[in-house]
């Protein structure tokens, strides 16, 4: 084995390894916590069988051009479903972080799920918000939603 | 040179040596041999040249042709004119030292004097080859952050 293929398989494992950490770990953390680690898991695969997987295991996804993480609700085959976590409430929960650092694009509930808690922050048209309360299902930067998130300043 | 890129370049050396059938351990060779790494990454060749040449006062005799040699990075060994003295290579009355300009570059010897002498002896010449990447070839940022995506991926 030349260093080369060393060093791509070392980082190959270690990729692996990183994700399979994640993955055990993240039924108990919440999603500041997993979108802080957010590299180790990994891309949604509408192909992939998600059966074994355990509640709460992170994967990604690109909506509207910016990745977003999810997380398994309901283990299942995804080769089975139609759609995305995006587009799939009940098989997958958004995450969202409260640190501003870390904010990702606003994303609109589906239904009740994806609802914003008081702390979790986004990006929008720029800015940084912050929800100021529980259970928040409006976007933020519109007129008559001032009340319910805080602007943080730019993104 | 760090630990990481080191251990990597004695892997490789490891590796090289063993293909050439054992290089780095005193074991000299007229066939041509991997015996480590030179400064710039590149395998080090070696290899003993056995000669009986005439050498005239004043000028360079050659005893060896060298193919695709890149840099000649040192050489060494020792000489006799038929007295009882092995001259040492390089030496005060005989030096010892490789022809650039030329095409396959020659390994030289050059005789001091103004004397021709008949001489035999060995130089153990060691060198890079053009036909050998610059550096220990290793994966660059990009190709190290794929291979840690694919592993991600994998799990």
């Amino acid at each position: 084995m030349t260093p080369y293929e060393i060093v791509i398989n070392q980082h190959f494992n270690l990729g692996k390894n990183d994700a399979l950490d994640l993955r055990g770990r993240a039924g108990k953390m919440d999603g500041t916590g997993i979108i802080e680690e957010e590299k180790k898991a990994p891309v949604f695969d509408a192909a992939k069988d998600y059966t074994q997987w355990t509640i709460g295991a992170p994967v990604r996804e690109q909506v509207d051009g910016e990745y977003q993480v999810f997380k398994l609700i309901q283990p299942h085959n995804a080769a089975h479903y139609t759609g995305t976590p995006s587009t799939t409430p009940a098989l997958w929960s958004i995450c969202h972080t409260t640190d501003p650092e870390k904010a990702k694009p606003y994303t609109a509930p589906n239904g009740t799920s994806g609802l914003w808690m008081m702390g979790e922050v986004c990006t929008k048209n720029g800015r940084i918000w912050k929800s100021i309360l529980d259970n928040n299902a409006y976007p933020p930067g519109e007129t008559g939603t001032e009340s319910f998130w805080e602007d943080l300043g730019e993104a | 040179m760090d630990p990481v890129t080191l251990a990597l370049a004695q892997t490789y050396t490891d590796e090289m040596a063993e293909k050439s059938g054992g290089g780095g351990n005193m074991i000299y060779s007229t066939e041509e041999k991997i015996v480590g790494t030179w400064t710039d990454g590149k395998p080090l060749y070696e290899k003993t040249i056995l000669f009986a040449v005439s050498l005239a006062g004043g000028v360079f005799t050659t005893i060896a042709e060298i193919a695709d040699m890149d840099e000649y990075c040192y050489g060494y060994g020792k000489l006799n004119t038929g007295v009882t003295f092995d001259h040492p290579l390089p030496g005060r009355s005989f030096d010892l030292g490789a022809e650039h300009s030329v095409s396959p570059k020659l390994i030289r010897i050059y005789n001091t004097s103004s004397s021709t002498y008949s001489a035999t002896g060995n130089a153990t010449v060691a060198y890079t080859k053009t036909t050998d990447e610059a550096t220990v070839p290793l994966p660059d940022e990009a190709a190290m952050q794929t291979a840690y995506e694919e592993g991600v991926q994998s799990a």
